[in-house]
């Protein structure tokens, strides 16, 4: 547990970035509350009704800013450092760890979010809060909110990890399994489009679908729309899920090391 | 020009020297195309939808983004993207070493074609199965205007590229930036006339031209815009183009290769 | 001078280095002001390169080696001083000087990994815009003295370091360059392929008149190949000359290794200084600045009875790493 809690720390101090990347960055959030700001006003406006399926305006546009706030913090580039790992033949050296790779890789992106959180989360919030009018509905939601987001970040790491492993088999076929599942997670996960947008049906569907506690379920304990049981319910959802997917990858690990033969060397 | 038809030939063998790759590129099409009509037709199904369009204008709209972003990708993002991570990692030393101009070789050595191969033809398919759904009166001039407006867009795009490169220079982590460009993609797949926002409408026309991946090519070969606006374009082309020359030359003059 | 084939003059090259601290507080500082140290990588460098030696560039890690080749290959541009090669200024007329240079940078791969070496090298006709007939002529040779004519042919990323140093060799070499720059050229390589580079290297500095400048940590390469080496250490020349030279000037010891007749223990002699002693046999380190060596083993001889002698020098190797320490005292 020490390796882990060292490798958060390593990885904290490497993501120190340029200031150009940083004032970029914040540039990048602004644009794209701008985007949405107007974007949701317009469609509401040109719609008619104050609350289309339990959403009213105000609530959607929170939403979908609090998404362009939390943005940088699901998404990884896990894919790209296990193709790296296997074209270059790093695996071995990673191999020889004393911590279990997936869990390695999870720190070191749990460095780069903490920094994040700071140089860029709170500074997004801030500007948000005080120009886009975001409105707080309660701390205590904000702060369990925020909970869930962690979750989601641990869940969404483990599901890309086990992605990212079919580049052991399949160098060549990854990037198309990898932008199915972008492509599938943004439009499942509420990133894009609030999910209560959806066909009735198929929210019932996305109450079992991983993505769905991505970045719906945290924003929705953020709006307040969940009751206390159904918070509870989420968490433990999510902490299955966790479970789940880090029990796949723990299968998958095991066989591909039993058969992998370095590459490159 | 034999130096740029080896370079073709090179990255065409390069890039069939994988299994099935081909169907793998048609593949990542198809789903393209699913993750740009969902979220439309997500909006339309709950919702009234945008002020001034229909549905299919819309799909029509993404089709023709697809067309135009295939080429600014080819023409001008890719190449920043990899001279970017050519410098990251020092093998921009390799570029410099040999006797060629190096802002030609820098756009030959990364031009990759490969996104031509499926991506250009299907999408000219649908877009020709759209025309008629939609309803669209078809003009010599409007296309004429709409292959003028891509090369424009290419053109500053390429500019742009070339002020990234140069900041790439000077910045060390500055590749992670791309990320955020490829994210603001989003902006583009949206008419930007929805904003009713003057000012959003000038910036990201002017400053910041995402509207110029999409909306303009594609609401000129509609007629739902007026052409008055090309020269303007056309200016703003040149100025981008000399931006991104200029930096450039400065930020090629401030290299410090890597590991140095 | 007609001979020399690069001249360097007062060249000082520096580079800016952030300084970053570890903390959280550090991370939010640095935003907003930092702070920065100016690292000399040269300073006021001189020195001339004759045509048609082979010359060996030495120095420890960050010593400025590799910012010197990249100067002299007209990668970067000095701070001050003056950089002639082939009666070009590499910085200002690269795209004509390179054309007359090749460079195998041992970390930097030119090859395209996923191809057969084959198709870089015709691309690399293109870019250098070598005719048909030199480039078969030239890929014929080059091939014929590597012995890699199967290599070629098969995908980079299949083949072992060696076979790829051995193809990077030859893209370096197509279009007939006057200098070539050598990178830590036998990093990574086993024995038998290092040997094969070696004579590869002496072979063409030989045959096709070819300059070779070369860095390499490898103590091997240098005493089997450079006429005439520089040690630099943090920017500064720290030596210029041939190895008999260094040897000469730097030699400061040599070993005598005695075999006696008889038990001999508690060797004395003026000196001397005994490193191992057995019962018949003893290693001297002699002194060779307060004496010599014929002093020595008179010394020697008129004291204990030998039947058998062997002088060893001092290694190269080690003669180096005392240049280099003693720099930084």
């Amino acid at each position: 547990m020490n390796y882990f809690f060292a490798f958060i720390k390593q990885s904290f101090k490497e993501s120190t970035k340029s200031r150009v990347v940083f004032f970029i960055n914040i540039f990048g959030k602004i644009i794209f509350f701008i985007i949405n700001f107007y974007l949701w006003q317009a469609i509401f406006n040109y719609d008619g009704r104050g609350v289309i399926n339990g959403l009213t305006m105000e609530e959607t546009i929170n939403y979908m800013l609090f998404v362009s706030i939390m943005y940088g913090l699901l998404s990884t580039n896990i894919h790209r450092i296990v193709m790296k790992d296997v074209k270059n033949g790093y695996i071995n050296i990673k191999l020889l760890r004393p911590l279990d790779y997936g869990l390695g890789h999870l720190a070191m992106a749990l460095g780069q979010n903490i920094y994040s959180f700071f140089l860029e989360i709170i500074p997004s919030l801030i500007i948000a809060i005080f120009f886009f009018n975001f409105k707080i509905y309660g701390i205590f939601y904000f702060l369990l909110s925020f909970i869930s987001f962690f979750l989601a970040i641990i869940l969404n790491f483990f599901i890309d990890l086990n992605f990212s492993l079919i580049n052991f088999k399949f160098i060549d076929t990854y990037s198309a399994v990898n932008f199915a599942k972008s492509v599938f997670k943004s439009l499942f996960s509420g990133e894009i489009v609030p999910l209560n947008f959806f066909p009735q049906i198929m929210q019932q569907i996305f109450k079992f679908l991983p993505t769905t506690y991505l970045f719906y379920t945290p924003i929705m304990i953020y709006l307040g729309k969940l009751s206390g049981a159904d918070i509870i319910l989420s968490f433990i959802f999510q902490l299955i899920f966790i479970i789940f997917f880090y029990a796949i990858y723990k299968f998958f690990w095991k066989m591909l090391t039993k058969s992998f033969e370095g590459v490159g060397v | 020009m034999s130096l740029f038809l080896e370079y073709v030939k090179i990255k065409i063998k390069d890039f069939f020297s994988y299994r099935f790759t081909l169907f793998l590129f048609l593949l990542i099409d198809i789903i393209y195309i699913i993750s740009l009509s969902v979220p439309f037709l997500i909006i339309y199904s709950a919702t009234e939808g945008f002020p001034n369009w229909n549905i299919y204008e819309l799909f029509f709209f993404t089709t023709t983004g697809i067309i135009t972003s295939t080429l600014i990708f080819t023409f001008a993002i890719v190449i920043g993207l990899d001279i970017t991570d050519k410098i990251k990692d020092g093998s921009f030393d390799l570029l410099l070493l040999k006797p060629v101009n190096i802002y030609y070789h820098m756009l030959i050595q990364s031009l990759d074609l490969r996104n031509f191969f499926p991506d250009f033809p299907l999408f000219l398919i649908i877009l020709i199965i759209l025309y008629p759904l939609v309803g669209i009166l078809f003009s010599w001039i409007n296309l004429f205007y709409f292959i003028l407006i891509i090369f424009i867009s290419c053109l500053i795009f390429i500019g742009f590229s070339g002020i990234f490169i140069s900041f790439s220079f000077f910045v060390p982590h500055f590749d992670s930036f791309w990320d955020l460009f490829f994210s603001f993609r989003e902006i583009s797949r949206k008419p930007i006339d929805i904003y009713k926002n003057k000012f959003i409408v000038l910036f990201l026309t002017f400053v910041f031209p995402f509207a110029l991946w999409n909306y303009y090519p594609a609401s000129i070969l509609m007629g739902k815009i007026d052409t008055s606006i090309v020269p303007s374009l056309v200016l703003m082309a040149i100025i981008f183009l000399a931006i991104g020359f200029f930096s450039l030359k400065y930020g090629l003059k401030h290299y410090k290769s890597a590991n140095g | 001078m007609p001979d020399n084939i690069i001249e360097v003059k007062n060249v000082s090259k520096s580079f800016k280095k952030y300084k970053r601290g570890d903390s959280f507080f550090d991370a939010f500082k640095s935003l907003f002001h930092r702070e920065f140290e100016r690292i000399h990588a040269l300073k006021n460098v001189n020195f001339e390169i004759k045509k048609g030696e082979i010359l060996g560039y030495l120095g420890p890690n960050g010593a400025g080696k590799s910012t010197m080749i990249k100067l002299m290959c007209g990668i970067l541009e000095p701070d001050s001083g003056t950089i002639k090669a082939l009666n070009y200024t590499p910085s200002k007329d690269r795209e004509k000087y390179v054309k007359n240079i090749g460079a195998v940078f041992g970390q930097k791969s030119n090859l395209w990994t996923d191809l057969p070496a084959i198709d870089t090298f015709r691309l690399n006709k293109e870019i250098y815009k070598i005719s048909e007939h030199d480039y078969k002529k030239r890929l014929d040779e080059l091939v014929e003295l590597l012995d890699v004519k199967e290599i070629i042919k098969s995908p980079v990323r299949n083949l072992s370091f060696g076979e790829r140093m051995k193809c990077e060799f030859i893209a370096s070499l197509l279009h007939n360059p006057k200098i070539l720059f050598l990178d830590e050229p036998t990093v990574g390589v086993d024995v038998v392929a290092k040997q094969n580079i070696r004579n590869f290297i002496k072979k063409i500095n030989k045959e096709f008149g070819v300059t070779v400048i070369l860095t390499t940590h490898d103590i091997g390469d240098v005493e089997s190949l450079c006429d005439r080496i520089i040690i630099l250490d943090k920017g500064v020349h720290v030596y210029e000359g041939s190895i008999p030279l260094l040897k000469k000037n730097y030699l400061s010891y040599k070993e005598l290794i005695v075999y006696f007749e008889k038990e001999t223990k508690n060797i004395e002699l003026p000196n001397c200084e005994v490193i191992e002693s057995e019962p018949f046999k003893a290693t001297l380190r002699v002194d060779i600045l307060n004496t010599s060596i014929s002093q020595a083993i008179q010394n020697l001889m008129e004291k204990y009875k030998v039947e058998d002698l062997d002088i060893k020098e001092e290694s190269i190797e080690s003669i180096i790493s005392r240049i280099y320490k003693s720099e930084k005292k």
